[in-house]
């Protein structure tokens, strides 16, 4: 992997090159303690932010919005997205793997997924709901990224990865310096102290054993304890990236068009006749927690939840994920 | 600034060339069948090649209305048209029943993987069947008739409601005119005299059908509760978990294995199944719901 170096002012130059030729979402500031992604343009091009962490929006609504057409469904005009963290790119792991294997692509997320630039970054401070490193994860990318931004004084160590990432330095070479070995360093024990700050807030949960014995979460009455806050407004799912669930609307001349859907609804599973393998709350949040942890990762060998914490962030009855995996890790 | 601004983004450009995994194929309706008050078989004559395995399903799709999964009735080597048989159940079902000869449908497939019939060869076959679960099972006996030669036997067990309820009437009666295949049928209810054959739920005629249980296979299609006591009594006859092949419903609506709505465990049924054998599948409690 090559590795260079760019600084704050070249930073800027780099992206207004870009503005022209893509869509370029980036991070700014959202309240206190928020990032969100918007579209960059000259005018604010100078307030776009890195990121300490991930945003609100999920990665997902790039490549699979919560509605779209997808017969017909249209090209996308290239983009680079910056800014994306290791959780997210994590996401995109399992979205890939649903999406696009097996025996059918996806189109209509593959073009979007085919003409996106992604740019991450190491996280140089985490949320109270963080919690990627106990959860096979660490707050820096280590895969699926084309170019990943290290934080240094005055600038970026940048990581390239793929061949996208490789033309999009070359074409603007001059922006770049190479990479020293102090720099590297300096990323090194940021990577560490995040990564310990993360551990630090997780202090309290301990779920390595729900984790551990990947086998289907067990019949208990935890999941009656946690369902009775659930008021089911399905805002965890949509606000988690690795949630893939959709649904198939119809239109006139049999053009389609898809909504994200969610496991926790009711009618989700309900079959004609009145039939519904999953007609309770519990048997429902029993069935999330398995996905995530259990049926996905018999899937495809990684859990599908990455500890981004959205889901604790959005739910109005504050039910909180590692909680939950900590008091089955306790009922086992 | 403005946040999520391109989440929005409209339609500018159908980008699309090779054909897209949604798309389905213009079909028209041929005929339409009456098989009993509240099912009904329509024939239709695909506008491209088309062409599945026994068990396997397609999304059938009303103009502007609606989508549904349905498993061919008709048997796979009936290549210019499909026979769909459909129960009105609901939204979708009772505008397809409202369909009238040379409407246009869409149908997209096939989906998921379809019974093994090779695995099937030189076996006795124990079919199972239930109310409009004899759609798929009726493409599945016109492939064996297609090929009689290669299985030792096969009986057919089938239930319905009432004697009006029974549907493809009129070709049981040609298929009992075949040597090799055994035909047992039961009503729950009937008034005294009207119906000749069996009278109880259909898991009683297991009792009476006459099979090598070592080499024997089973096939099941029907409503959950008969899915349910079906395999529970084919069990307890002592066929082999692996032995039991279930044809199974749940929630669809992508077909491709993309949407989430079929997920049964770690499977999802649209793509792993809809044909399970039972040892794989046994150890889900939402099976039959
Ligand atoms: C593989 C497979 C093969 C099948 N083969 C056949 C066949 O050969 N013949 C046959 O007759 N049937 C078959 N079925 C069953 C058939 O697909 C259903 O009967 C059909 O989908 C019913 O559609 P509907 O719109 O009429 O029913 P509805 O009950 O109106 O709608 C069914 C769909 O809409 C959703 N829905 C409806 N109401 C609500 C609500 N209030 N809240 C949330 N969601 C709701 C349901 O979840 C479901 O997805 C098969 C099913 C599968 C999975
Ligand atoms: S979960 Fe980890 S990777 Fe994601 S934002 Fe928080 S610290 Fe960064
Ligand atoms: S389940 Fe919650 S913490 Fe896990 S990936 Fe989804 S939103 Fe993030
Ligand atoms: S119906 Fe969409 S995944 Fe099976």
């Amino acid at each position: 992997m090559e590795v260079r170096y760019i600084n704050n002012n070249n930073w800027q130059n780099f992206l207004l090159n870009q503005i022209e030729k893509y869509n370029i979402f980036s991070l700014f500031e959202q309240g206190d303690a928020d990032y969100n992604y918007a579209m960059l343009s000259s005018e604010n091009l100078k307030d776009t932010v890195l990121g300490k962490y991930r945003s609100i929006v999920p990665i997902k609504s790039f490549f699979f919005p919560s509605s779209e057409k997808i017969l017909p469904f249209n090209k996308k005009k290239p983009q680079i997205i910056i800014g994306v963290k290791a959780c997210e790119l994590a996401h995109l792991r399992l979205l890939d793997a649903m999406f696009l294997g097996g025996e059918y692509k996806d189109p209509v997320y593959e073009e979007a997924r085919k003409n996106t630039v992604l740019i991450s970054a190491d996280c140089s401070s985490a949320k109270d709901c963080c919690f990627c490193s106990i959860i096979e994860g660490a707050p820096y990318p280590t895969y699926g990224f084309d170019i990943n931004l290290r934080p240094v004084k005055n600038g970026f160590v940048a990581e390239i990865l793929t061949d996208a990432g490789k033309a999009l330095v070359e074409n603007n070479d001059s922006f770049f310096q190479s990479a020293v070995d102090d720099h590297l360093a300096e990323t090194e024990k940021n990577r560490v102290n995040v990564n310990e700050l993360v551990i630090k807030i997780n202090k309290d949960f301990n779920f390595a054993k729900a984790l551990d014995e990947a086998v289907k979460p067990p019949e208990t009455d935890l999941w009656k304890e946690v369902a009775k806050e659930c008021v089911e407004c399905g805002g965890c799912r949509f606000a988690c990236s690795t949630c893939y669930c959709f649904l198939i609307g119809e239109q006139k001349n049999f053009e389609k068009f898809r909504l994200w859907d969610a496991c926790q609804f009711k009618g989700y599973a309900r079959v004609a006749g009145g039939g519904n393998p999953r007609p309770s709350k519990p048997l429902r949040y029993r069935n999330l927690y398995s996905c995530k942890i259990n049926y996905r990762r018999q899937n495809f060998g990684f859990y599908a939840c990455t500890g981004c914490g959205r889901c604790i962030d959005v739910c109005p009855a504050e039910i909180d994920i590692r909680k939950v995996l900590t008091k089955l890790s306790e009922t086992k | 600034m403005r946040l999520f601004k391109n989440f929005l983004l409209t339609p500018v450009e159908n980008g699309w060339k090779m054909k897209n995994i949604y798309q389905s194929i213009k079909s028209e309706v041929l005929k339409i069948t009456d098989e009993s008050s509240n099912i009904k078989t329509i024939t239709v004559k695909p506008s491209e090649k088309f062409s599945f395995v026994t068990g396997q399903f397609i999304e059938l799709s009303l103009d502007g209305i609606g989508e549904a999964p349905f498993t061919p009735s008709s048997s796979p080597y009936q290549t210019e048209t499909i026979d769909v048989t459909i129960m009105k159940a609901g939204y979708v079902t009772e505008k397809i029943h409202q369909l009238k000869k040379g409407a246009l449908v869409g149908i997209r497939g096939p989906y998921g993987k379809g019974y093994p019939i090779e695995e099937m060869f030189n076996k006795e076959i124990l079919i199972l069947g239930g109310g409009v679960g004899m759609a798929p099972l009726r493409s599945f006996l016109l492939t064996l008739i297609k090929q009689i030669d290669k299985f030792k036997k096969i009986i057919l067990c089938y239930g319905a409601k009432s004697p009006d309820d029974i549907i493809y009437k009129s070709e049981f009666e040609k298929w009992k005119k075949i040597k090799k295949l055994n035909i047992l049928r039961s009503v729950d209810k009937c008034p005294a005299g009207v119906w000749k054959e069996d009278i109880g739920v259909v898991t009683c005629l297991l009792d009476k059908a006459k099979f090598d249980l070592k080499n024997a296979v089973s096939i099941v299609c029907g409503p959950p509760i008969m899915m349910k006591f079906g395999t529970r009594k084919l069990l307890e006859l002592g066929f082999l978990p692996e032995k039991i092949y279930l044809s199974m419903e749940k929630n669809m609506s992508c077909g491709l294995g993309k949407c989430g709505h079929c997920q049964l465990g770690p499977y999802f049924v649209c793509k792993d199944g809809p044909v399970f054998t039972y040892d794989k599948i046994k150890d889900f409690e939402e099976l039959w719901d």
